[in-house]
Protein backbone atom coordinates (compact mmCIF):
# COMPACT_ATOMS: atom_id res chain seq x y z
CA UNK A 1 0.00 0.00 0.00
CA UNK A 2 2.58 2.52 -1.13
CA UNK A 3 1.92 6.24 -1.27
CA UNK A 4 0.62 7.63 -4.55
CA UNK A 5 1.38 11.17 -5.66
CA UNK A 6 -2.13 12.08 -4.57
CA UNK A 7 -1.61 10.59 -1.09
CA UNK A 8 1.55 12.64 -0.64
CA UNK A 9 -0.19 15.85 -1.67
CA UNK A 10 -3.15 15.17 0.61
CA UNK A 11 -0.88 14.44 3.57
CA UNK A 12 1.25 17.54 3.01
CA UNK A 13 -1.78 19.78 2.64
CA UNK A 14 -3.44 18.36 5.72
CA UNK A 15 -0.21 18.67 7.72
CA UNK A 16 0.05 22.32 6.78
CA UNK A 17 -3.47 22.82 8.17
CA UNK A 18 -2.83 21.04 11.45
CA UNK A 19 0.65 22.52 11.98
CA UNK A 20 -0.39 24.88 14.80
CA UNK A 21 -1.91 22.00 16.77
CA UNK A 22 0.57 19.19 16.16
CA UNK A 23 2.18 19.34 19.61
CA UNK A 24 -1.22 19.22 21.29
CA UNK A 25 -2.42 16.39 19.05
CA UNK A 26 0.71 14.39 19.82
CA UNK A 27 0.40 14.82 23.58
CA UNK A 28 -3.30 13.97 23.53
CA UNK A 29 -2.77 10.91 21.31
CA UNK A 30 -0.01 9.51 23.50
CA UNK A 31 -2.09 10.08 26.64
CA UNK A 32 -5.06 8.32 25.08
CA UNK A 33 -2.93 5.42 23.92
CA UNK A 34 -1.57 4.86 27.41
CA UNK A 35 -5.09 5.04 28.87
CA UNK A 36 -7.07 3.04 26.30
CA UNK A 37 -4.33 0.49 25.52
CA UNK A 38 -2.69 -0.09 28.90
CA UNK A 39 -0.26 -2.67 27.52
CA UNK A 40 1.63 0.23 25.90
CA UNK A 41 2.50 1.59 29.35
CA UNK A 42 5.15 -1.11 29.62
CA UNK A 43 7.44 1.01 27.45
CA UNK A 44 7.22 4.02 29.75
CA UNK A 45 7.65 2.44 33.16
CA UNK A 46 10.48 4.89 33.83
CA UNK A 47 8.11 7.87 33.87
CA UNK A 48 6.48 8.95 37.11
CA UNK A 49 3.16 10.02 35.60
CA UNK A 50 1.46 8.20 32.71
CA UNK A 51 -1.84 10.02 32.85
CA UNK A 52 -3.07 12.12 29.90
CA UNK A 53 -2.37 15.32 31.86
CA UNK A 54 1.24 14.38 32.59
CA UNK A 55 3.86 16.87 31.46
CA UNK A 56 6.14 13.99 30.46
CA UNK A 57 3.42 12.53 28.26
CA UNK A 58 2.59 15.85 26.62
CA UNK A 59 6.23 16.64 25.96
CA UNK A 60 6.95 13.26 24.44
CA UNK A 61 3.79 13.42 22.33
CA UNK A 62 5.05 16.71 20.92
CA UNK A 63 8.45 15.15 20.21
CA UNK A 64 6.80 12.29 18.32
CA UNK A 65 4.67 14.66 16.23
CA UNK A 66 7.71 16.80 15.39
CA UNK A 67 9.44 13.69 14.08
CA UNK A 68 6.36 12.77 12.07
CA UNK A 69 6.20 16.31 10.69
CA UNK A 70 9.82 15.96 9.61
CA UNK A 71 8.89 12.69 7.89
CA UNK A 72 6.12 14.51 6.01
CA UNK A 73 8.71 16.90 4.58
CA UNK A 74 10.80 13.90 3.50
CA UNK A 75 7.85 11.85 2.33
CA UNK A 76 9.64 10.70 -0.82
CA UNK A 77 12.22 8.77 1.17
CA UNK A 78 10.78 7.62 4.46
CA UNK A 79 13.16 4.68 4.85
CA UNK A 80 16.23 6.85 4.38
CA UNK A 81 15.10 9.74 6.54
CA UNK A 82 13.96 7.46 9.39
CA UNK A 83 17.07 5.30 9.41
CA UNK A 84 18.47 6.64 12.69
CA UNK A 85 15.10 6.50 14.44
CA UNK A 86 14.64 2.96 13.17
CA UNK A 87 17.91 1.93 14.75
CA UNK A 88 16.87 3.57 18.00
CA UNK A 89 13.52 1.75 18.09
CA UNK A 90 15.05 -1.54 16.98
CA UNK A 91 18.11 -1.82 19.16
CA UNK A 92 17.62 0.49 22.09
CA UNK A 93 13.87 0.91 22.69
CA UNK A 94 12.87 -2.45 21.22
CA UNK A 95 9.26 -1.45 20.77
CA UNK A 96 7.14 -4.22 19.26
CA UNK A 97 6.13 -2.79 15.87
CA UNK A 98 2.50 -3.80 16.46
CA UNK A 99 2.36 -0.80 18.76
CA UNK A 100 3.06 1.62 15.93
CA UNK A 101 -0.38 0.77 14.61
CA UNK A 102 -1.97 1.48 17.97
CA UNK A 103 -0.31 4.89 18.21
CA UNK A 104 -1.26 5.63 14.61
CA UNK A 105 -4.90 4.92 15.44
CA UNK A 106 -4.79 7.34 18.35
CA UNK A 107 -3.07 10.02 16.28
CA UNK A 108 -5.76 9.67 13.64
CA UNK A 109 -8.47 9.83 16.27
CA UNK A 110 -7.06 13.08 17.65
CA UNK A 111 -6.72 14.56 14.17
CA UNK A 112 -10.39 13.76 13.62
CA UNK A 113 -11.30 15.35 16.94
CA UNK A 114 -9.32 18.53 16.43
CA UNK A 115 -10.18 18.99 12.74
CA UNK A 116 -13.53 17.26 12.16
CA UNK A 117 -14.35 19.18 8.98
CA UNK A 118 -10.94 18.70 7.35
CA UNK A 119 -10.38 15.08 8.33
CA UNK A 120 -12.64 13.67 5.62
CA UNK A 121 -12.61 9.94 4.75
CA UNK A 122 -10.27 10.69 1.82
CA UNK A 123 -7.81 12.54 4.03
CA UNK A 124 -8.13 9.76 6.63
CA UNK A 125 -7.25 7.20 3.95
CA UNK A 126 -4.07 8.99 2.86
CA UNK A 127 -2.96 9.73 6.41
CA UNK A 128 -3.60 6.11 7.41
CA UNK A 129 -1.45 4.93 4.49
CA UNK A 130 1.25 7.44 5.36
CA UNK A 131 1.43 6.34 8.99
CA UNK A 132 1.53 2.73 7.88
CA UNK A 133 4.46 3.47 5.56
CA UNK A 134 6.11 5.42 8.33
CA UNK A 135 5.74 2.45 10.68
CA UNK A 136 7.28 0.22 8.05
CA UNK A 137 10.24 2.58 7.67
CA UNK A 138 10.57 2.67 11.46
CA UNK A 139 10.64 -1.15 11.60
CA UNK A 140 13.24 -1.36 8.82
CA UNK A 141 16.23 -2.10 11.05
CA UNK A 142 14.53 -4.60 13.37
CA UNK A 143 15.79 -7.75 11.72
CA UNK B 1 -16.70 -12.93 32.60
CA UNK B 2 -16.24 -9.28 31.79
CA UNK B 3 -16.28 -6.98 34.76
CA UNK B 4 -17.53 -3.44 34.10
CA UNK B 5 -16.90 -0.63 36.53
CA UNK B 6 -19.74 1.80 37.20
CA UNK B 7 -17.82 4.43 35.29
CA UNK B 8 -17.48 2.17 32.25
CA UNK B 9 -21.16 1.25 32.23
CA UNK B 10 -22.26 4.84 32.52
CA UNK B 11 -19.75 5.99 29.90
CA UNK B 12 -20.93 3.45 27.32
CA UNK B 13 -24.61 4.04 27.95
CA UNK B 14 -24.03 7.77 27.84
CA UNK B 15 -22.30 7.60 24.45
CA UNK B 16 -25.12 5.60 22.91
CA UNK B 17 -27.75 7.93 24.34
CA UNK B 18 -26.00 10.95 22.81
CA UNK B 19 -25.35 9.74 19.27
CA UNK B 20 -27.73 9.63 16.32
CA UNK B 21 -27.57 6.03 15.06
CA UNK B 22 -28.37 6.96 11.47
CA UNK B 23 -25.71 9.69 11.32
CA UNK B 24 -22.95 7.87 13.20
CA UNK B 25 -23.73 4.53 11.58
CA UNK B 26 -23.53 5.97 8.08
CA UNK B 27 -20.39 7.95 8.86
CA UNK B 28 -18.53 5.05 10.47
CA UNK B 29 -19.53 2.38 7.97
CA UNK B 30 -18.84 4.54 4.90
CA UNK B 31 -15.50 5.61 6.38
CA UNK B 32 -14.58 1.94 6.85
CA UNK B 33 -15.42 1.12 3.21
CA UNK B 34 -13.38 4.12 2.02
CA UNK B 35 -10.33 3.86 4.28
CA UNK B 36 -10.11 0.06 4.15
CA UNK B 37 -11.41 -0.67 0.65
CA UNK B 38 -10.90 -4.42 0.92
CA UNK B 39 -13.89 -4.47 3.30
CA UNK B 40 -16.06 -3.75 0.25
CA UNK B 41 -15.71 -7.41 -0.66
CA UNK B 42 -18.62 -8.25 1.62
CA UNK B 43 -21.01 -5.74 0.07
CA UNK B 44 -21.11 -6.70 -3.60
CA UNK B 45 -24.87 -6.25 -3.68
CA UNK B 46 -24.79 -2.69 -2.38
CA UNK B 47 -24.58 -1.01 -5.77
CA UNK B 48 -22.13 1.79 -6.51
CA UNK B 49 -19.11 1.72 -4.19
CA UNK B 50 -16.78 2.97 -6.89
CA UNK B 51 -15.34 5.97 -5.10
CA UNK B 52 -15.62 7.90 -1.86
CA UNK B 53 -18.39 10.15 -3.17
CA UNK B 54 -20.44 7.15 -4.31
CA UNK B 55 -19.96 5.38 -0.98
CA UNK B 56 -20.87 8.47 1.02
CA UNK B 57 -24.10 8.98 -0.90
CA UNK B 58 -25.04 5.31 -1.16
CA UNK B 59 -28.42 4.72 0.53
CA UNK B 60 -27.75 1.05 1.24
CA UNK B 61 -24.54 1.98 3.02
CA UNK B 62 -26.46 4.50 5.10
CA UNK B 63 -29.20 2.08 6.09
CA UNK B 64 -26.74 -0.68 6.87
CA UNK B 65 -24.75 1.70 9.07
CA UNK B 66 -27.91 2.21 11.12
CA UNK B 67 -28.48 -1.57 11.30
CA UNK B 68 -24.98 -1.98 12.75
CA UNK B 69 -25.59 0.68 15.41
CA UNK B 70 -28.89 -0.92 16.39
CA UNK B 71 -27.10 -4.26 16.75
CA UNK B 72 -24.48 -2.62 18.98
CA UNK B 73 -27.27 -1.20 21.11
CA UNK B 74 -28.26 -4.76 22.01
CA UNK B 75 -24.92 -5.15 23.74
CA UNK B 76 -25.29 -1.82 25.51
CA UNK B 77 -28.68 -2.87 26.85
CA UNK B 78 -27.29 -6.08 28.35
CA UNK B 79 -23.63 -5.51 29.09
CA UNK B 80 -23.32 -8.54 31.34
CA UNK B 81 -24.28 -10.93 28.54
CA UNK B 82 -22.62 -9.66 25.40
CA UNK B 83 -21.26 -13.07 24.46
CA UNK B 84 -24.75 -14.63 24.57
CA UNK B 85 -26.30 -11.62 22.82
CA UNK B 86 -24.03 -12.06 19.81
CA UNK B 87 -23.98 -15.86 19.58
CA UNK B 88 -26.35 -15.86 16.62
CA UNK B 89 -24.71 -12.89 14.89
CA UNK B 90 -21.33 -14.54 15.34
CA UNK B 91 -22.54 -17.71 13.61
CA UNK B 92 -24.08 -15.57 10.85
CA UNK B 93 -20.85 -13.66 10.21
CA UNK B 94 -18.85 -16.87 10.24
CA UNK B 95 -20.99 -19.33 8.34
CA UNK B 96 -23.18 -17.26 6.07
CA UNK B 97 -21.41 -13.96 5.52
CA UNK B 98 -17.91 -15.44 5.87
CA UNK B 99 -16.36 -12.23 7.12
CA UNK B 100 -12.69 -12.29 8.13
CA UNK B 101 -12.95 -11.37 11.82
CA UNK B 102 -9.92 -9.06 11.56
CA UNK B 103 -12.29 -6.70 9.79
CA UNK B 104 -14.40 -6.21 12.91
CA UNK B 105 -11.81 -3.99 14.57
CA UNK B 106 -11.37 -1.95 11.38
CA UNK B 107 -15.03 -0.96 11.66
CA UNK B 108 -14.48 -0.49 15.39
CA UNK B 109 -11.66 1.98 14.68
CA UNK B 110 -13.80 4.00 12.29
CA UNK B 111 -16.67 4.04 14.77
CA UNK B 112 -14.36 5.29 17.54
CA UNK B 113 -13.05 8.05 15.29
CA UNK B 114 -16.56 9.19 14.31
CA UNK B 115 -17.80 9.11 17.92
CA UNK B 116 -14.71 11.08 19.02
CA UNK B 117 -15.33 13.72 16.34
CA UNK B 118 -18.97 14.01 17.37
CA UNK B 119 -18.52 14.13 21.14
CA UNK B 120 -15.27 16.09 21.06
CA UNK B 121 -14.06 17.04 24.56
CA UNK B 122 -16.73 14.85 26.16
CA UNK B 123 -14.88 11.86 24.70
CA UNK B 124 -12.18 12.04 27.37
CA UNK B 125 -9.30 9.54 27.47
CA UNK B 126 -11.12 7.63 30.24
CA UNK B 127 -14.36 7.46 28.24
CA UNK B 128 -12.28 6.48 25.20
CA UNK B 129 -10.72 3.64 27.18
CA UNK B 130 -14.17 2.39 28.25
CA UNK B 131 -15.39 2.50 24.66
CA UNK B 132 -12.29 0.66 23.50
CA UNK B 133 -12.92 -2.06 26.09
CA UNK B 134 -16.56 -2.32 25.01
CA UNK B 135 -15.57 -2.74 21.36
CA UNK B 136 -12.97 -5.35 22.29
CA UNK B 137 -15.66 -7.36 24.10
CA UNK B 138 -18.06 -7.01 21.16
CA UNK B 139 -15.39 -8.13 18.69
CA UNK B 140 -14.38 -11.04 20.89
CA UNK B 141 -18.01 -12.16 21.13
CA UNK B 142 -18.43 -11.92 17.37
CA UNK B 143 -15.35 -14.11 16.94
CA UNK B 144 -16.61 -16.75 19.35
CA UNK B 145 -18.54 -18.92 16.88
CA UNK B 146 -15.79 -19.04 14.25
CA UNK B 147 -14.10 -22.40 13.91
Amino acid sequence: MSLSGKDKTVVKNFWAKVAPKTAEIGGEALGRMLTAYPQTKTYFAHWSDLSPSSAQVKKHGATIMAAIGDAVSKIDDLTGSLSALSELHAFKLRVDPANFRILAHNLILCMGMFFPADFTPEVHLSVDKFLQNLALALSEKYR
Amino acid sequence: MVVWTDFERTAIQDIFSKIDYAVVGQAAFSRCLIVYPWTQRYFGGFGNLYNAAAITSNPRVASHGKVIMEALEKAVKDMNNIKATYAELSALHSEKLQVDPDNFMLLGHCLTIVVASQLSKAFTPEVHAAFQKFLAVVVSSLRKQYY
